[in-house]
C-alpha cells in the first residue's frame, strides 16, 4: 500500500471547517456530494482491469455580490488488477483537495468600462491549446477585460498536486518521482503565464498570444527550466464552421539550451438541426529530436489519442470524430485517427522493428456513449482500439491494444 | 421681407431633416399588462392603446403583450419590465431603443426597402443593435432567428451573433462565442442552449463561465 500523506486531508478539513464559520455568508451557500465509479478494461499483450470509486464533497459560498468561494475534496478507492500473473495494486484511501478557489470580479479598476476577474487557490487553468498546461494548479490568475481586448496573467506552483494529476514529464527527476511508490506529490515546479486575446479582431475571428514559463524548483538533480510562446487564432465561418489553430515554440535550459516546437488545428462542422451533429477534424504535431529541435516537453503531459499510449511529444496525430444526440439525454460519438512519429527516434511503448524508417505508427478507432438518466444520475461507456502498423513499423505479431470503460455518476 | 425669406427657407428644409416622435401600439394583450407614462398612475393595457417615449411597460405572471413600432413587433414575455426610451421616425427610417429592467423580449424587425430600422435593447451590462432581425433576449442570453445582432457588454466587448446562433454574457462581462443551435424553442430551453454552446466550443476547457440562466443583471442589446 502506498503511503497516504495527511497534508491534503488536513488542508481540506481545515478549509472545509473554516468555511463553516463564515456564518453570515452561509445563508446562500450550496453544497453536494458526487459519487462516481469508473471501471476500465485494457487488453494488449496482458489484460488488466481497473476500478476507481470516488466520493466528492463540494461547497459553494457566494461572498458578496461579485465573489465566490468554492471548495471540494474527495475520497477515492482505486484498484488495478492484472491477470498474468495475477496481481493487484490497491489504493484503499486517497483523500485530496479537488478545488479551493476564491474568485470574483471588480468593475472600473482600469477605466470605467474595465472588468478585472481573479481567482486564487486551487483551480483549473489551461493554455489556449491545452497542450502546454491544463488541469488543476495552485496559484492565482487575473484577467483584465478592456472592451475587445483581454489581458491575463497567472502564476502558480504544481508541487502540491498529486503526481498523477501533475503529469510532469520534463526531465529524469520527474520520471524518478513517478516511479517512486512513496512519493505522493508531483515535482516541485512553478509556472508563470501571460497572454492577450483580441475578440473579433476580424469578423468572427479572435486572435491572441500566450507566454508560459516553467521553473524547476527542485534543490537536487537536474534543473530544467522551459518557456513557451503560443500564438493562436480561432473563429467561425458562417454559422456552421468553427476552427482554431495554434503554434508553440519552446525554449529550455537544462544541461544545455534546447528548442522544440508544436502546432495544431481543429475544424468543426456543426449541424444542430441533425441531432446536434458535429464533425471534428483535428491535427496536432509535436517535434521530435530532429533538425536542431528536441522532443517537445510540455508542463503537463497528456495522451494524444484514446486507445494508444502515445503522449504529446515526437508525434503527429490526425483524427476525425463525429458526435450526435441520439435521443434526449443520450449522446454518442465515434471516430478514428492516424499516428505518425515526428522524428526517426523510437516512440514510447513497444519498440519498432530494428532499422525501421516508417513514420506511420498505426490507427485508432474509438466510440463512446453517454446517457443522462436524470439530473442527478448519468452514465457513460467508451471503447477504443489501437491497431499498430506491423508492415514496416512494429514487429509482426504486435498485439492490438483494446480499452473499454464504463462510468456512472450520482449526485446527491 | 427678410423674415419671409428665412421662414420660406426653413419650411423648405424641414422635410429633409424632419424627426417625428413616433408612437407604439399594443396589438395583443394577454393577462395582466400595465403601462405607466411619466408620473401618471399605472393603466391596464388594451389592444390598440398607443404609447410613446418614456412609457414603462410591465407584464405579470403568465401575461404577454405584443407592441408594434411601425412594422416592427416586440413580444413582451411574462414577468417583464421595460422602458421605451426612444422611438423616433426619420425620413431614413425608424430608431427605437428600449431598456430591459427584467424579463424577456422577442423582437422581429423586418427590413424595409430604402429605409433603416434601428432597434436597440439596453441594460447596464450590454447593448445590442439590429436591422432586419428577429431575436429573443432576456438580459443575459440572446438567440437570433434571422439577421445579425451585435451583442455588446458594458465594457465594450462585442460579438456579432448571426441567424440560428446563440450567445450569452458570462459572469465577468465576457460575451461567449456564438454557437449554432436549434432555435425552435427559443430561450425557454436556455439551460440546454448553454450546454450546447459549451459543447460546441473547440476548447477543451470552458473559457467563459456560463451565465446565471435567468438574468440577474441587465444587458443592452442593439440591432443594426
Amino acid at each position: 500500500m502506498k503511503r497516504q500523506p495527511l497534508v491534503p486531508l488536513a488542508l481540506f478539513a481545515a478549509l472545509f471547517f473554516a468555511t463553516l464559520f463564515v456564518a453570515p455568508q452561509l445563508l446562500a451557500f450550496d453544497f453536494g456530494l458526487d459519487i462516481s465509479d469508473d471501471s476500465a478494461l485494457t487488453m494488449e499483450s496482458d489484460t488488466s482491469v481497473s476500478q476507481v470509486n470516488r466520493a466528492r464533497a463540494w461547497i459553494n459560498i457566494p461572498m458578496g455580490k461579485d465573489a465566490n468561494l468554492q471548495f471540494s475534496g474527495f475520497y477515492e478507492f482505486k484498484g488495478i488488477f492484472e491477470f498474468s500473473p495475477i496481481s493487484a495494486d490497491i489504493t484503499p484511501a486517497r483523500l485530496d483537495i479537488d478545488r479551493a478557489e476564491y474568485s470574483g470580479s471588480m468593475q472600473g479598476v482600469y477605466g470605467p468600462s474595465s472588468i478585472l476577474r481573479y481567482s486564487v487557490g486551487r483551480f483549473s487553468l489551461s493554455d489556449f491549446s491545452s497542450r502546454v498546461l491544463s488541469g488543476l494548479s495552485d496559484g492565482a490568475r487575473a484577467d483584465l477585460v478592456l472592451g475587445n481586448l483581454t489581458w491575463y496573467a497567472t502564476a502558480g506552483y504544481r508541487g502540491l498536486l498529486y503526481k498523477g494529476d501533475a503529469r510532469s514529464s520534463i526531465d529524469v527527476d520527474d520520471a524518478a518521482i513517478d516511479n517512486d511508490d512513496k512519493a505522493y506529490f508531483g515535482p516541485s515546479r512553478a509556472f508563470l503565464g501571460a497572454g492577450v486575446r483580441l475578440t473579433e479582431l476580424l469578423p468572427g475571428q479572435d486572435v491572441g498570444a500566450e507566454f508560459w514559463a516553467q521553473l524547476d524548483l527542485a534543490g537536487s538533480g537536474t534543473a530544467t527550466h522551459t518557456a513557451y510562446f503560443e500564438p493562436f487564432i480561432e473563429g467561425r465561418v458562417g454559422r456552421s464552421i468553427r476552427w482554431r489553430a495554434y503554434g508553440i515554440g519552446e525554449l529550455g535550459m537544462g544541461d544545455s539550451v534546447f528548442a522544440a516546437m508544436a502546432a495544431g488545428g481543429m475544424l468543426r462542422l456543426s449541424i444542430p438541426e441533425v441531432r446536434n451533429l458535429r464533425l471534428t477534424q483535428s491535427v496536432a504535431w509535436a517535434s521530435g529530436k530532429t533538425g536542431g529541435l528536441v522532443a517537445f516537453t510540455p508542463i503537463r503531459q497528456l495522451p494524444v489519442g484514446s486507445a494508444s499510449t502515445f503522449t504529446f511529444t515526437d508525434i503527429v496525430y490526425a483524427s476525425l470524430d463525429a458526435s450526435l444526440s441520439i435521443m434526449p439525454g443520450v449522446s454518442g460519438s465515434a471516430g478514428g485517427g492516424a499516428l505518425f512519429r515526428a522524428s526517426d527516434n523510437q516512440p514510447s511503448g513497444t519498440a519498432l522493428r530494428e532499422g525501421s524508417d516508417a513514420d506511420y505508427l498505426g490507427a485508432e478507432l474509438n466510440a463512446r456513449a453517454s446517457v443522462r438518466l436524470s439530473s442527478d444520475l448519468s452514465a457513460g461507456a467508451s471503447a477504443g482500439l489501437f491497431i499498430p502498423e506491423t508492415g514496416s513499423a512494429y514487429p509482426e505479431g504486435t498485439p492490438l491494444r483494446f480499452t473499454a470503460s464504463i462510468t456512472a455518476t450520482f449526485t446527491l | 421681407m427678410r423674415k419671409t425669406i428665412v421662414l420660406a427657407l426653413l419650411f423648405a428644409f424641414v422635410p429633409l431633416v424632419s424627426v417625428l416622435a413616433q408612437e407604439a401600439s399594443f396589438s395583443e394583450v394577454n393577462g395582466k399588462v400595465e403601462y405607466q407614462t411619466g408620473a401618471d398612475s399605472w393603466k391596464p393595457a388594451r389592444p390598440g392603446d398607443r404609447v410613446g417615449k418614456g412609457v414603462v411597460i410591465s407584464t405579470g405572471f403568465k401575461s404577454t403583450a405584443v407592441l408594434m413600432i411601425d412594422k416592427s413587433s416586440i413580444s413582451i414575455k411574462p414577468l417583464t419590465r421595460m422602458t421605451l426610451e426612444d422611438i423616433v421616425k426619420t425620413e431614413g427610417g425608424t430608431q427605437s431603443q428600449l431598456y430591459l429592467l427584467a424579463g424577456r423580449v422577442k423582437a422581429d424587425i423586418p427590413p424595409q426597402p430604402g429605409k433603416t430600422t434601428e432597434f436597440k435593447v439596453k441594460s447596464p451590462t450590454a447593448t445590442a443593435s439590429v436591422r432586419g432581425t428577429g431575436f429573443e433576449f432576456d438580459g443575459v442570453n440572446l438567440i437570433v432567428e434571422h439577421g445579425t445582432v451585435q451583442l455588446m457588454t458594458a465594457t465594450g466587448q462585442t460579438r456579432m451573433v448571426g441567424a440560428g446562433e446563440f450567445s450569452y454574457v458570462a459572469r465577468g462581462g465576457v460575451v461567449a462565442p456564438p454557437s449554432a443551435v436549434v432555435i425552435a424553442s427559443g430561450l425557454d430551453s436556455v439551460v440546454e442552449l448553454v450546454v450546447q454552446s459549451v459543447a460546441e466550443s473547440l476548447s477543451t476547457v470552458v473559457v467563459v463561465t456560463p451565465p446565471p440562466f435567468r438574468p440577474t443583471s441587465l444587458v443592452t442589446i442593439g440591432v443594426q
